[in-house]
């Protein structure tokens, strides 16, 4: 899968795929975070000693921990246990990486992570099912859910509202304010 | 933490196998392919709604209630607590707050410090009640889209 993935040219890429298979990672912290391990723990917040028992977050973390090395960083599932100030975190976490010429490839099922997070998405079973830059796009619908800031902008728009297509709940408040107050 | 197995409720947590610790013995279901064979009154999923569509989160939830099974969901996943009638937050090994999902909605700040936020559609809800463009809180985007214009 990651060799398709690569030849797109986006910096942060989502990919939704019917089955997610989670890295395993050998018992010892020392052989699993191998570039500069104490700030790459320090960077996704992980302070743990060793790696059993790890809750879903824990082990979101240590995905990322183990591939900050890495020119091509895939996490799968990376949301999962990560509350939303968190994903925030990493989000910025991801556009500086991505500004050393790294690329950042997720692999989620969850949208509402990948809609506000991604450059780019791609639709992926056996190959790439169907790809595009735009989370608006009708046809990547035929796959998944819409995300619901996505499915609320184009009812809306569906109404004669003429919002303008964002992920930004703060930009599309500030929208509705304008449009609603022109009426 | 104290569960009520006849209503269904949602913990919202950071540290899901402290959560698992209090469910010890129950029908615990961490995977998706697994969700089709609940066979119990109550059962506790395990962060697995995430991989469901919405659709299909709605015929299985259905399919739960015609049966009487009740569920705990736990998730960190702020979304899902709308599946629910009662909400656990649940961070530090603690208990931080619990009730009727409406009530801990309300009491924002806490969920925003600790950093869980809000679901989109009661936060814009929420927002919109607050600039005077509507007089309550819905959550259907469509309710909401036919209330705005």
């Amino acid at each position: 899968m990651v060799e398709d993935i690569l030849k797109l040219d986006f910096n942060i890429i989502g990919v939704i795929t019917p089955r997610i298979n989670l890295p395993s990672f050998p018992k010892d912290l020392s052989k699993v975070v191998t570039y500069k391990p104490e700030e790459s723990l320090k960077i996704v917040g992980l302070d743990i000693k060793d790696l059993d028992n790890l809750s879903t977050k824990e082990f979101s973390k240590l995905q990322l921990a183990a591939s900050l090395g890495n020119d091509v960083i895939v996490l799968y599932d990376f949301s999962k246990g990560l509350n939303r100030k968190e994903i925030n975190y990493f989000k910025l976490v991801f556009k500086r990486i991505t500004k050393h010429y790294k690329k950042v490839i997720l692999v989620s099922r969850d949208i509402e992570f990948l809609a506000t997070t991604c450059d780019y998405f791609a639709i992926y079973t056996n190959h790439i099912v169907y790809k595009t830059d735009n989370i608006f796009d009708d046809n990547l619908y035929k796959y998944i859910d819409m995300p619901k800031i996505v499915k609320f902008i184009k009812y809306a728009n569906s109404k004669g509202a003429c919002l303008n297509e964002t992920t930004d709940i703060n930009e599309l408040m500030k929208d509705i304010y304008r449009r609603v107050n022109e009426n | 933490m104290n569960i009520n197995k006849s209503i269904n409720t949602t913990i919202i947590t950071d540290n899901n196998v402290k959560v698992l610790e209090y469910f010890k013995g129950e029908n615990i279901v961490s995977n998706p392919l697994n969700l089709k064979l609940v066979d119990s009154d109550f059962v506790v999923l395990n962060d697995v709604l995430r991989y469901l569509k919405d659709s299909d989160v709605q015929i299985f939830l259905k399919k739960l209630e015609s049966k009487n099974i009740h569920f705990v969901n736990i998730t960190s996943k702020i979304e899902e607590v709308l599946y629910a009638q009662r909400l656990i937050v649940y961070t530090d090994d603690k208990v931080q707050i619990e009730g009727p999902v409406i009530s801990v909605l309300k009491e924002e700040r806490i969920l925003k410090k600790l950093g869980f936020g809000l679901p989109f559609i009661y936060d814009l809800s929420l927002q919109l009640n607050y600039y005077g463009l509507i007089d309550s809180i819905y959550l259907d985007e469509k309710v909401l889209v036919d209330k705005l214009w």
